[in-house]
């Protein structure tokens, strides 16, 4: 018996469900097959990620979680010769189906990369790109919805004065704070951060993981980390990815409630990886 | 004994070997150094040496041309050449950089962007003087524009414009991926992207592709032997009327002309070319500089 | 600058759970006095039921530990915290437990046969658990360390009183003997009640040291 985040018992979730359950699902992935040229790396991939949660896929590296991740927005639609199989529904809605705002789902659901990549302008010009992008052109308008979003990326008070500086300056942990905060001003329902920590030190690390459990309380977020602790504490869900022979493509080994896959995992491959077995 | 590690004798001796190769190197590659600056310094030395005097001339450097009298001036010489840069580099930045872009960001990987930048990494090596007389069949002849700014400008145009391609789609492809990314997960279009990102953080590798540009057109004279004139008392007063530029004149006044003084206005020229171009560079750099540090491009 | 405030915002709450359950299994120590003084077998049946309660808390908050420690990993004075808490849960489980064993001792009993210097000395034990009980609590809720250490001297008088039964019994032979084994089992497990709370307090010291038995 599995139990969700609250401590409510819930049937153990399978991992294919035929029909994505809408209303508490913000994305559901359902049979997603990802194809680089002739090369399968997905295969089989089934997520439900619940709405003002944090879900967190981990796993070796080159398992395939930031391909999955880059498909929630369609980023994968840039690589060539990325093709994708099966379906990524956003609140019902088939991303992947005929006709679909990219902008829009792009729009909904932003992207924070692994090294923070602030661009080369003013602290506010990062803030405001996007809101510029889709024709704020108020000046009054644009400075409040850069106050709000790097006080709600816990950026304000250490830029307030400095606004105009470039964003290059800032530090690591405080670029990628920016990046967020840029995401933030395009007001998107779900965030997706793809290794946000992995060039940060420790401190700048915990401060971002604090920033996530309060952006949670609004936003929908999914997280790829190498770092199994930070999946650990972080996250309300885990999806474990695995790849099982070299040139394999990568599969969900085990998917549920963060305290179950850390304190009694079903697979004992996930066991094995999180107990530092192997991988 | 404390503090004593025991070393092997030969991996000291060893270590004694790398340390001195290490010296040596140092030593070499610093001297290497120093010879091309040494060259350097002796041509521009040798030119100002020479030429200094002549430049701080008044009579000389606002003074009007002489076709047969000691004592011309040059300053028509300066202002072709000064327009003829101008004129040049409003031809060629659009079309280039244009062309890059699309190199860069659209054309992708594929046979026929093979070929072109095949071609014009080809077209960059041809010699100059084969571009004079195309430029002499086609704008001279051809078009009917008879040697004039708009048949040189365009002329150096057309020998510029491959590495102006070839620099700018450079400096569009070493934006780094991340900025892209960036602005297309933030639901920014291709040309929202290109426009607002990915241009402006080029802009200083284009810009050093342009400072380059600009030096090669001032010292161009092979290509516009045949679709400028060679010497006129007149800078131009259209676009489409003669003027000399002062690298093309100064082969002319060595070989050609009958000026008493042919040697000295020769050496101006020379030391008064060297100047513009440096002085043309420090005012590309200084906006290059001005641009990026009003975008916040540097911390 | 306070970083990882979900997670000490957690252990809060898993210490604000240990308390309440603290306040509990005091309370049950002294309704198993008074049930005992006032031989209510009602009380009696009432608190082995309620035992549930407590059970119950014990599983919450070794759960949510154990979870916490899983995944937050942590170090220093929280891990210290987390495994003390752990272990105050059993022990104010056990304790509660030992009260059931009273009341389940007590069914048996006949009440004329037990005199009133064994109701007294009962009812001396009683409010001594009760005291040790409280100040086990307190001096973990307070990080008295001074509290902490004095537990084992104040144990000493309810171990004086089980000692006394011994020899009350061997020398009068009042008492039949099935009441007198009743009798001093009972007051074996205040005793045990006791003890239970000197271990608190040890744990307590290791909390706040990091030396000690944990």
């Amino acid at each position: 018996m599995q139990t969700d985040v609250e401590g409510k018992s819930v049937a153990a979730r399978p991992l294919a469900t035929p029909e994505p359950q809408h209303g508490r699902y913000m994305i559901s992935i359902r049979d997603l097959d990802l194809f680089y040229g002739d090369f399968k790396a997905l295969e089989d991939i089934n997520v439900d990620v619940e709405h003002n949660r944090i879900t967190a896929f981990i796993g070796p590296s080159g398992c395939g979680k930031s391909s999955v991740l880059r498909s929630i927005n369609r980023l994968n639609d840039l690589v060539k010769g990325a093709r994708v199989e099966g379906q990524v529904f956003l609140d019902g809605e088939d991303i992947y189906g005929h006709g679909y705002d990219v902008v829009e789902l792009r729009k909904r659901v932003g992207m924070v990369f692994q090294r923070p990549n602030p661009f080369p302008k003013s602290i506010y010009d990062n803030v405001a790109y996007g809101p510029r992008i889709f024709g704020v052109r108020d000046r009054a308008e644009l400075d409040q919805v850069v106050e709000e979003s790097l006080v709600r990326a816990a950026l304000w008070d250490e830029v307030k004065g400095k606004l105009k500086q470039s964003a290059i300056a800032l530090s690591g942990g405080q670029q990628q704070r920016l990046c967020i905060a840029r995401v933030l001003a395009v007001e998107p329902e779900g965030i997706l951060l793809d290794e946000p920590c992995a060039a940060l030190d420790p401190i700048a690390t915990q401060r971002i993981e604090d920033l996530l459990q309060e952006l949670k309380k609004t936003y929908t977020i999914v997280i790829v980390t190498h770092n199994m602790q930070q999946a650990a504490r972080l996250s309300d869900y885990t999806a474990f990815f695995m790849i099982e022979n070299q040139g394999d493509p990568g599969r969900i080994v085990e998917f549920g409630p963060t305290n179950t896959i850390f304190t009694t995992p079903e697979d004992e491959r996930t066991e094995r990886y999180i107990t530092g077995r192997f991988g | 004994m404390m503090g004593e590690m025991h070393v092997p004798a030969r991996s000291r001796a060893r270590k004694t070997t790398a340390k001195t190769a290490d010296t040596v190197a140092t030593v070499v590659l610093w001297a290497l150094a120093l010879v091309c600056l040494a060259v350097l310094g002796s041509i521009i030395g040798y030119i100002l040496v020479k030429g200094l005097a002549v430049v701080f001339d008044p009579k000389f450097i606002l003074g009007k041309p002489q076709a047969i009298n000691a004592g011309g001036g040059i300053l028509p010489f300066l202002l072709s050449s000064i327009y003829l840069t101008l004129l040049t580099m409003v031809i060629i930045m659009p079309i280039g950089v244009g062309a890059a872009i699309y190199m860069a960001e659209f054309a992708g990987e594929s046979r026929i962007t093979r070929l072109v930048r095949f071609g014009a990494d080809s077209l960059a090596t041809v010699p100059s003087i084969v571009f004079g007389l195309f430029g002499l069949a086609l704008f001279v002849v051809a078009f009917g524009m008879g040697p004039c700014l708009m048949a040189g400008a365009l002329t150096l145009a057309l020998l510029n414009l491959p590495a102006v391609m070839r620099t700018s789609e450079e400096a569009l492809r070493a934006v780094p991926a991340s900025y892209r990314e960036a602005s297309l997960g933030l639901g920014a279009s291709r040309w929202q992207t290109i426009r607002k990102v990915v241009l402006p953080s080029a802009v200083p590798g284009i810009t050093t592709g342009g400072i380059l540009t600009i030096g090669r057109i001032l010292g161009e004279s092979a290509a516009l032997v045949f679709t400028m004139p060679l010497f006129a008392t007149k800078a131009p007063t259209s676009l489409f009327s003669g003027g000399a530029a002062i690298a093309p004149n100064l082969w002319y006044t060595l070989t050609e002309a009958i000026t008493p003084d042919a040697q000295r206005i020769a050496q101006g020229e020379a030391a008064a070319l060297v100047i513009l171009i440096l002085a043309l560079n420090l005012v590309a750099r200084f906006l290059a500089h001005r641009y990026q540090a009003r975008q916040g491009m540097v911390g | 600058m306070e970083l990882r405030r979900g997670f000490h915002e957690q252990v809060d709450e898993l210490n604000a759970e240990l308390l309440r359950m603290g306040s509990v299994v005091v309370e049950t120590i002294e309704r198993t006095r008074q049930a005992f003084v006032r031989f209510d077998k009602d009380l009696c049946r009432q608190i082995v039921e309620d035992d549930d309660i407590v059970d119950d808390y014990r599983k919450r908050v070794e759960e949510t530990g154990f979870e916490l420690i899983a995944r937050q990993a942590p170090v220093a004075v929280d891990l210290r915290k987390l495994i003390v808490i752990m272990r105050l849960a059993q022990h104010l489980e056990r304790m509660a437990d030992l009260c059931v064993n009273v009341c389940k001792s007590m069914e048996s009993l006949d009440e004329q046969r037990i005199s009133d210097w064994i109701r007294e000395s009962i009812n001396d034990m009683g409010v001594k658990a009760v005291q040790l009980a409280e100040q086990a609590i307190t001096c973990y809720r307070t990080a008295d360390l001074a509290m902490a250490d004095d537990l084992e001297d104040q144990d000493d008088a309810i171990d004086r009183v089980n000692r006394r039964f011994f020899r009350e019994f061997k020398s009068t032979g009042e008492e039949d003997i099935e009441t007198a084994i009743r009798i001093v089992m009972i007051s074996r497990f205040f005793e045990r009640i006791g003890d239970n709370a000197v271990d608190v307090g040890e744990h307590v010291r290791f909390m706040l040291t990091g030396s000690g038995t944990l």
